[in-house]
């Protein structure tokens, strides 16, 4: 079978080639006076995501593995490329969200000033891309490391690409700050496993023995940081607010899914049953879980929301990813299968709705120039493709069926259910039930969160002039922007209604990391799609059979208002007013608190002026981070009182470090 | 699916009718029980079905604010519960033979509360908002004991399909008593939770700036009103009908039962628990906001019993 190898091969090769091509004419575009069109970039970004799909589909197909090197001699381990079946999914979705961020990029750029800015922002997104497609590939923890820091500091490149704004700087520095840790842990935990394994290459390393644990562990933190699990999740939305929009949804999307990818490949597959790992992967994810949608219910800024959201989404992949460590540690194969099953569709399919929302926000913020939700409101007549696109995405995220979202996470919630009466101790058992009522909690949750983040942005009335004028471009045609959302949307709904035939696609995947060969179309046994059929012809039968009629006959006039005379917008609920009750129920959580004054003379009787404010600051921020920060700023000015800039002292200093040098060298 | 003998169509033809009669017949008793407690004689019992006859043959007006969300959730919503009304367990003449997977019945009710909310901030009204934001409070705090005590059932009899789960066949669940029936307590806790009745909120008042429901639907008129309020009725009666199926199970006697009596009495259930709720909204008073929590804090306590039975159960 060479000739398929090769073609697998070559398509994987030419995506990187094309997109290394776009960066190498972003310098020369640099260097001389040439103007490059949005356009072209745009075709060559879409270019390589539909090549990096059609050799992802063949590598699907085949199941061919490939592997070659870039630089036999790199240091210390040859810069190699590997491609298996595990690979297959993550470049599909990278395929998928590049092309559809290519298109949505221009909508961005165009409204860039000068020929440098728009540069930069496409050099960024090449070196992003092809960090991102090496990062899947490299079979080598060197190569791994390295491309892992290309996207890391593209990525970080994009957050800044504002950085006029004060808090573009700051988020670009917490973004650095977080994958540097990340970075540190996986290098010390890579070469760790070196030292035991006696090489770089993935293949070669196993978790079975107590030994790799500290690795293990390494490992897992750093995945967690960059993934934005909960404690470490505090830069996520302050970065992916401020990207540019076809830039988060790419960051989103994808670069945080290279984390979950490391954990499958190295931890998943690497047979690791270390408890700890396994626990830790748990507590960890339940608790970004709740925490993250918590946030993302209260949040006022859109493209906020949905970073909060993703730490949801995070949570919930690595709460799968315990439960498939845990099947694997008491060998309960079926079980296995479904948990792998559902944390790489939940993956895939969280890549592809978060795109598409981040997209959403994208557009939204390009109508507004508001990411506010207390500015937006009545967007669904002036957008009407955005909306769409945002519906179908909320609805994804929400696992309302017959989307994709509740696909993936019925497997996760079916794993969880299998172990409450599998074989297992007690402990366990009452463990998954916890988790299950804590997932219909974060269900819940998260219902009232897109919720909100549908009624208040589309529905209703326009809260600000800027979205009473908000225009989606083209007058009522699809621009770039807008189809780049409605192909999502219509990806979403495919993979959610023919689940069944998707998750066949993944079997090899699952024999890979489980070893077993149970089909995966067998384990999601809900008819969604026919279902869903049934239900819109139900749905649309009633529509035009008891709606319709009246439809011509309907008088439209003001909402109800008690005969008060029309209210003004500000009568309407706002975002935080729908988030209260909730955000009252968790206050100390939330760190909520509402003050009310009231003025005037009567205050009771005749107030004249009332002003309510709700505060709200986050726990981990101002109790954590902002403490260790404090301290770190006091030890540092403290420390610089050692550097008193006389040469007697710094002399002194040398003498004594060679004192307990020698000192030191005499006793060991 | 469906075998053409005599049996499954008269099972089929039965089915139909009820769904189609039982949920206004429900609100109806409810209404009449509610009457009489007040020494009232009360509406009819048929009141509801001509009151959605009426709705139907009005005009309809809705705001000039809203978007296509408005009108095709309320035709969105009576499908899912039509849709749901097959899936869920919620008498023993089943006619089809659709798997009722415990999830995806809970996605499904989540689905249409989801479309629900969406038409109520649809028209930017400050009521609609207040309902909609209460709603998901209170979906919120009920989500975990719903699935928590459909879970321990599950659990305890190996299978996420419902309609297994409640077919009286499964030995492992027939000694069970004390299970099925705080799950059937816990269950209709939680439905009074989420069908909007009383201690929850009061279903009777209109205007009012502590209800749920009713200000969800505020803008709705006419037909649209009609599907609305046929939707809640469906909805009553799927929920009333599951847990008073929970109830049932916990009969020994049902077990041995013939199918028609079992038909009888599941129906019969479901009457006798919008009597116990019309019971209950003549005697006691609508909770404050404030407390609901403590309400809720039954039914979950009750599914945390669940889930400890089903554990203690299953211990290997």
């Amino acid at each position: 079978m060479n000739s398929i190898h090769f073609t697998v091969t070559t398509l994987y090769t030419a995506a990187c080639l094309v997109w290394a091509f776009g960066f190498v004419i972003t310098l020369i575009s640099d260097v001389t006076k040439i103007q490059i069109k949005d356009k072209f970039f745009s075709f060559i970004m879409m270019a390589g995501g539909i090549t990096a799909i059609a050799g992802a589909v063949k590598g699907f197909c085949y199941k061919e593995l490939f592997g070659y090197q870039i630089f036999p001699n790199f240091g210390l381990a040859p810069l190699s490329c590997q491609s298996d079946t595990l690979t297959g999914p993550f470049i599909l979705l990278m395929g998928v969200i590049t092309t559809t961020s290519a298109l949505a990029c221009p909508s961005y750029t165009s409204g860039l000033a000068t020929k440098n800015e728009r540069n930069l922002f496409y050099k960024l997104i090449f070196l992003l891309l092809l960090g991102t497609f090496l990062s899947f590939v490299s079979a080598n923890a060197i190569a791994f490391l390295v491309c892992f820091e290309v996207m890391s500091l593209s990525t970080a490149g994009l957050i800044a690409s504002d950085h006029i704004r004060h808090r573009a700087q700051r988020a670009a520095f917490s973004y650095i700050t977080a994958s540097r840790v990340a970075t540190a842990l996986l290098t010390a935990a890579f070469l760790w496993m070196q030292h035991i394994s006696g090489s770089f290459n993935f293949d070669a390393w196993h978790f079975e023995s107590s030994r790799t644990l500290p690795a293990a562990l390494m490992i897992f933190i750093g995945v967690a940081i960059k993934a934005g699990l909960w404690p470490t999740h505090v830069y996520l939305p302050q970065s992916y607010a401020e990207a540019p929009g076809p830039a988060t949804a790419l960051i989103s999307g994808l670069v945080s899914k290279v984390s979950i990818y490391l954990m499958l490949r190295l931890i998943v597959l690497g047979d690791c049953h270390s408890p700890y790992v396994i626990y830790a992967a748990l507590a960890l994810g339940l608790i970004s879980s709740v925490w993250g949608v918590l946030f993302a219910l209260v949040e006022r800024d859109i493209k906020r929301l949905l970073a909060y959201s993703s730490v949801e989404n995070m949570g919930l992949i690595m709460v799968g990813i315990a439960l498939a460590m845990l099947s694997k540690h008491y060998g309960l194969p079926g079980i296995a299968a479904i948990a792998v099953t559902g944390v790489i569709f939940h993956t895939v399919n969280h890549g592809l709705f978060k795109s598409l929302l981040m997209l959403g926000a994208a557009s939204i913020e390009k109508a507004t120039h508001t990411r506010e939700l207390s500015q937006l409101g009545g967007l669904a007549r002036r957008m009407p493709w955005t909306m769409l696109g945002f519906f179908v995405g909320g609805m994804a995220i929400c696992a309302m069926p017959p989307t994709n979202g509740f696909a993936s996470k019925w497997l996760i919630y079916q794993g969880y259910f299998q172990l409450s009466f599998a074989q297992v101790p007690l402990v366990d058992r009452a463990i998954a039930m916890a988790v299950i009522g804590s997932l219909a909690f974060v269900g819940a949750l998260s219902l009232a969160c897109y919720a909100k983040a549908i009624g208040i942005a589309f529905l209703g009335r326009a809260r600000s002039t800027a979205a009473k004028a908000a225009d989606e471009g083209a007058s009522g045609k699809l621009t770039g922007l807008t189809l780049a959302q409605l192909i999502l949307a219509v990806i979403c709904i495919i993979l959610g209604t023919s689940a069944s035939v998707c998750m066949h696609g993944l079997s090899p995947v699952l024999a890979y990391l489980t070893g077993s060969y149970a089909d995966p179309s067998s384990l999601f046994p809900i008819p969604q799609g026919q279902l869903c059929l049934v239900g819109l012809i139900l749905a649309s039968s009633i529509y035009i059979l008891v709606l319709g009629p009246k439809t011509q006959s309907i008088n439209t006039y003001i909402t109800w208002d008690c005969g008060y005379g029309p209210l003004s917008a500000r009568a309407e609920e706002t975002g935080s007013s729908f988030s209260h009750p909730i955000g009252r129920i968790f206050a100390q959580i939330l760190q909520l608190d509402m003050v009310t004054t009231i003025d005037g003379k009567d205050r009771r009787h005749f107030p004249e002026q009332i002003r309510v404010e709700t505060k709200m600051s986050p726990y981990l921020e101002t109790r954590a981070y902002r403490r260790t920060l404090d301290l770190i700023s006091w030890l540092s000015l403290t420390m610089t009182r050692l550097q008193t800039g006389s040469i007697h002292v710094h002399l002194l200093y040398v003498f004594l470090t060679m004192l307990f040098l020698v000192l030191l060298g005499i006793t060991l | 699916m469906i075998a053409i003998d005599s049996a499954s169509m008269l099972k089929l033809g039965a089915f139909l009718v009820s769904i189609t009669l039982m949920p206004p017949l429900t609100v109806g008793i409810i209404r009449k029980v509610k009457a009489r407690f007040q020494n009232r004689i009360g509406a009819p019992i048929i009141q509801p079905i001509l009151d959605i006859i009426k709705l139907m043959h009005k005009s309809e007006t809705i705001s000039k604010h809203v978007s296509w969300i408005f009108r095709s959730a309320s035709a969105i919503n009576i499908s899912v519960l039509i849709l749901l009304s097959f899936l869920i367990p919620w008498t023993t003449f089943h006619p089809l033979n659709i798997p009722g997977d415990l999830f995806f019945i809970i996605y499904l009710l989540a689905l249409s509360r989801f479309f629900t909310v969406l038409a109520a901030l649809d028209a930017g009204s400050a009521f609609g908002g207040f309902g909609a934001s209460r709603e998901v409070t209170l979906a919120l705090l009920v989500e975990p004991a719903v699935i928590l005590c459909l879970v321990s059932l599950g659990s305890t009899a190996g299978t996420s399909n419902l309609t297994e789960v409640f077919a009286f066949n499964n030995l492992a669940l027939k000694t069970h008593t004390g299970l099925w029936f705080i799950a059937g307590c816990g269950l209709f806790l939680a439905s009074l939770v989420e069908l909007s009745r009383m201690p929850a909120d009061d279903p009777t008042t209109h205007l009012e700036l502590t209800m749920v429901h009713e200000a969800m639907i505020l803008e709705n008129s006419a037909t649209n009103l009609a599907l609305v309020e046929m939707t809640h009725f469906i909805k009553i009666v799927l929920l009333l009908g599951i847990s008073s199926q929970c109830f049932l199970h916990a009969i020994p006697y049902m077990w041995r039962a013939s199918d028609l009596t079992r038909g009888l009495l599941s129906v019969a259930g479901v009457f006798a628990l919008a009597t116990t709720i019309a019971v209950i909204e003549s005697l006691s008073v609508k909770l404050r906001w404030t407390k609901l929590p403590e309400f809720i804090a039954y039914a979950v306590a009750m599914s945390i019993f669940c889930v400890l039975i089903a554990l203690s159960r299953n211990m290997h």
